[in-house]
């Protein structure tokens, strides 16, 4: 029977979760994980990643907070199979905006696989075809990469894995048929939107 | 020519990087408040600031402005090891290092050309004006210098933490600037839009 006490109880551990979350302390989310409340903590950080990430591609919470989040819901991430792997495409030797979206897949829990800079559309497909990768998540620097992008899609097609992964781009914008004739799984190229898509996948697995 | 770290006075703006990271207000300001001054020693460890000047015809000089590949590896294994407040924060002082170091360039590109009476009359950016091929020659000018860098098919330059330009001379002196000038970038996105 879950009494006034124990709602009270909830809603302080909630707030004090919260709280550390949006103040980046990680070893005030890593204590509440040694308290035995992995499960609870997750829920937390979920709604708040949700919120948080809303709020920033509506432009009234700064990149910023979502980065000093991620730093403290990474002490919940732990290190399962990968799920998604992230790559930037031959053409775009940033390491940026990959950081970025690593940072936010792993705020977000999902186990990902880094496989670095200029990656050959090959090594994408061989992460999926081997490793059971169920995203690809590449970093384009301009609607130039198109080109990369594109070989990706047809060698999936050619391969016959198109079917197994969903393909996003992040860091360059695309037109709607650059889009369609890709199947990207997520029209928009932040890194926010991106990682909240996967996300969101993920958890209703 | 080669302008070498020594050239080079660079003293990071806290409240401009801040502005740029827009960690303005609690409880992100404090958070990257903390990491302040580790960034700053990562940033002066990794960094060897460089610049270099080629004349590629009489009236045109390509600029080339770089810190090294050092401040982008250490970016990497930053966010690797889950530090990505301290991570963010040395990526955009690296940023800020090399606006600086463009602003100073044109102080002494201008000083130096004087004593031949040229005078610098406007700036030419990759993208906006510049092809991936006219890139690619300019770089390969100065790719000696900085065996470490190179440009991509697109003509996109690594390390991240450098810049290209090239700068149009005239025998008349000018008052234009010849500083990056955000409203002909073909950036929407850029956090950095509007406030070099």
């Amino acid at each position: 029977m879950i009494t006034e006490k124990t709602e009270t109880d909830r809603a302080e551990k909630r707030e004090h979760l919260r709280d550390a979350l949006l103040r980046g302390d990680r070893s005030a989310v890593e204590l509440y994980c040694r308290q035995g409340m992995l499960v609870y903590l997750r829920q937390v950080r979920d709604e708040l990643l949700e919120e948080l990430t809303v709020q920033c591609l509506e432009g009234t919470v700064p990149f910023s907070q979502l980065t000093v989040t991620a730093q403290a819901a990474c002490a919940l991430a732990g290190n399962g199979t990968p799920v998604a792997c992230c790559g930037s495409l031959v053409g775009n030797p940033c390491d940026t905006g990959r950081n970025f979206i690593w940072m936010l897949l792993r705020a977000w829990g999902i186990p990902v696989l880094d496989l670095g800079a200029e990656v050959p559309a090959a090594q994408f497909l061989n992460a999926v075809a081997e490793q059971g990768i169920r995203f690809v998540i590449v970093t384009a620097f301009s609607a130039e990469d198109a080109g990369a992008a594109g070989q990706l899609h047809r060698m999936a097609l050619e391969m016959g894995i198109r079917d197994q992964f969903d393909l996003l781009i992040c860091g360059a914008r695309f037109d709607e048929e650059l889009r369609k004739k890709l199947q990207l799984a997520c029209a928009d190229h932040r890194a926010a939107a991106a990682a909240r898509w996967v996300g969101q996948r993920w958890k209703n697995k | 020519m080669i302008y070498d770290a020594g050239r080079f006075n660079l003293n990071p703006e806290r409240n401009e990087v801040f502005s740029w990271l827009q960690c303005t207000t609690e409880p992100c300001r404090t958070a990257f408040e903390a990491e302040w001054k580790p960034a700053l020693r990562l940033l002066r460890k990794t960094m060897t600031p460089c610049g270099i000047s080629v004349r590629n015809a009489p009236r045109t000089l390509t600029v080339f402005l770089t810190l090294g590949k050092d401040p982008e590896e250490q970016v990497t294994a930053l966010f690797r090891q889950e530090r990505y407040v301290l991570g963010s924060l040395l990526n955009t002082l690296c940023d800020e290092m090399l606006f600086q170091m463009d602003r100073q360039m044109a102080g002494f590109l201008q000083r130096e050309l004087l004593s031949e009476h040229l005078y610098m009359a406007e700036r030419l950016e990759p993208r906006v004006h510049l092809s991936a091929e006219t890139l690619q020659a300019d770089f390969h000018l100065l790719h000696p210098s900085v065996p470490f860098a190179g440009i991509t098919e697109h003509g996109v330059l690594f390390p991240a933490k450098s810049m290209m330009y090239r700068i149009v001379l005239s025998g008349k002196p000018c008052t234009v600037s010849t500083l990056h000038d955000c409203t002909r970038c073909d950036q929407p996105d850029c956090l950095y839009r509007s406030r070099t």
